[in-house]
């Protein structure tokens, strides 16, 4: 049985030697790191580096080729532990039900699961939204909503859940600098105020050295760095500065017209 | 030896999704908003181009059988037991399948393959909520309200369509009356009985088919596409395979 949303507290992850393959190809290698209770551990690097596989991996959505996850000292590939311990994940591209309101799309979990009578949930509910400013959108849907909006109500949707791990993909891809700043708050607030573990997956260097405690660099399916910003920041590995501080050099482009 | 392998996995992977749905059998009381609005799409998008179909089918039928048999005397007095024993044993049922299958199924796996795809089933396996549950039950369930009613009634569409005919063809030398009376002398409670047995089966196996290759999609949207054709393709030629058997064990 899971605990009730008074008894749960936030929980810790530990990855231990995970790898992970499609076919021939090695998406993650050898990746191990712990990430303690109520922190806030953000996973940047560049695209395909295997950052939304291992996400995916922590949540259960797949299983690793090799190694283990332990999320509160219970093995992630196994779905009691997500029925144990309730995490839940912002996906990308928001992964709302598109043939639901957005009152809907957030009552689904506590409705499914029988959580709250009528009226307790329409209060739940228009609490979560107030909290994220959404209140205007509770009957449009998904299809009507701007990409900020879209991200938010799916963070409102995992805070119906009173996640104990909430894992972010990419929560500021798409979004103009202001609502990505928006949704970066959002995440540093919502980890003080429902004492919730999270893990945030991004290639957006801003957000990755704002609100992470600390922040794991990974390229090209390894973790390259872990440290916290500060020290992150003034690391010698080139692949880290490289990263942090891309140089734009329009006299010196990195493809020539002759490569094409 | 990779064809074999395939149909044992297609039928494998059928039948588990079949089972997984049963599971959540005792969650259905709270899933009538969900069976009612599928019953309601279900109905409402086939029946229209099942009246259609099945008027055209039951007079052509009377029409190629009255014309084939204009030199045999009396031969035309069967007209009634021909286009009714053929509408309710085997037209109206594969074909009411068959249009669910184009025109439902098509829908149920662009649908759950674009859930797939965009993430909102695994969406739902993150909420612990099963797909099962919540996408495939409440279609499975609502098929089986739904298709007696569309095959019963593509059935006496047919017969209709069979009397238009008998009616108005000068060949045709028999009256509706006689029509009528044939019918019901030869068209018994069994045969009627077994063609909602077929379209009842049939019904329920193309919408298990469709769910099964929308939540099996993987991909982009290209796949989506990909998805519906096998969706449907699958499940006319499971319909065409299967009918020969149940045929022959319900004779």
């Amino acid at each position: 049985m899971s605990k009730s949303s008074t008894e749960r507290k936030a929980v810790e992850v530990s990855i231990e030697h995970v790898s992970k393959s499609f076919g021939t190809q090695e998406v993650i290698h050898d990746v191990s790191f712990q990430v303690c209770a109520g922190e806030t551990f953000v996973i940047m690097g560049p695209s395909g580096a295997g950052k939304s596989v291992l996400l995916k991996s922590i949540i259960g959505l797949i299983q690793p080729t090799q190694g283990k996850i332990f999320i509160d000292h219970l093995n992630a590939s196994v779905p009691e532990t997500h029925r144990e311990v309730v995490t839940s994940m912002v996906f990308q591209a928001g992964a709302l039900f598109n043939s639901l309101s957005v009152f809907d799309n957030l009552a689904l979990y506590p409705r499914e699961h029988l959580l709250y009578d009528k009226d307790t949930l329409e209060d739940k509910v228009m609490t979560v939204l107030k909290a994220l400013s959404l209140e205007q959108a509770v009957n449009k849907f998904p299809s009507e909503l701007s990409g900020g909006m879209r991200k938010r109500v799916s963070i409102a949707r995992s805070l119906m859940m009173e996640p104990q791990l909430l894992l972010y993909d990419e929560p500021t891809s798409e979004l103009d600098p202001i609502m990505a700043a928006t949704i970066s708050e959002l995440i540093a607030t919502l980890n003080e105020e429902f004492n919730v573990t999270s893990i945030v997956v991004s290639h957006d260097r801003e957000l990755a050295m704002s609100i992470g405690q600390r922040v794991a660099l990974m390229v090209d399916g390894r973790i390259q760095a872990l440290d916290i910003p500060s020290k992150l920041a003034t690391m010698d590995d080139p692949v880290v500065q490289n990263f942090l501080h891309p140089v734009i050099d329009v006299q010196n482009p990195r493809f020539r017209k002759q490569d094409f | 030896m990779k064809q074999v392998l395939y149909i044992i996995e297609f039928v494998g992977n059928n039948v588990f999704l079949f089972l997984r749905s049963l599971l959540h059998i005792g969650t259905l009381h709270r899933q009538c908003g969900r069976v009612v609005e599928q019953a309601f799409f279900i109905g409402y998008t086939t029946l229209p181009i099942i009246s259609i179909l099945s008027i055209f089918i039951g007079a052509v039928l009377a029409l190629q059988s009255g014309f084939t048999m204009r030199n045999t005397p009396g031969a035309q007095n069967f007209l009634g037991a021909i286009v009714g024993l053929s509408m309710c044993r085997e037209l109206g049922p594969v074909m009411a399948c068959f249009l669910l299958a184009g025109r439902v199924g098509s829908s149920i796996t662009a649908e759950l393959a674009s859930m797939k795809v965009y993430n909102e089933v695994d969406a739902l396996v993150t909420m612990n909520i099963p797909p099962e549950r919540i996408l495939v039950l409440p279609r499975l369930v609502a098929t089986a309200l739904v298709m007696p009613l569309l095959t019963i009634f593509s059935i006496v569409i047919g017969w209709y369509g069979g009397v238009i005919v008998v009616e108005h063809v000068d060949f045709i030398t028999i009256d509706a009356n006689t029509y009528w009376t044939n019918l019901k002398q030869f068209v018994r409670y069994d045969s009627v009985k077994d063609g909602l047995i077929k379209a009842e089966l049939f019904g329920i196996l193309v919408t298990l088919i469709c769910c099964h290759e929308g939540l099996h999609t993987e991909g982009g949207p290209r796949e989506i596409g990909r998805a519906v054709t096998r969706g449907v393709v699958s499940s006319m030629i499971v319909i065409l395979f299967l009918d020969y058997f149940v045929t022959k064990v319900l004779l």
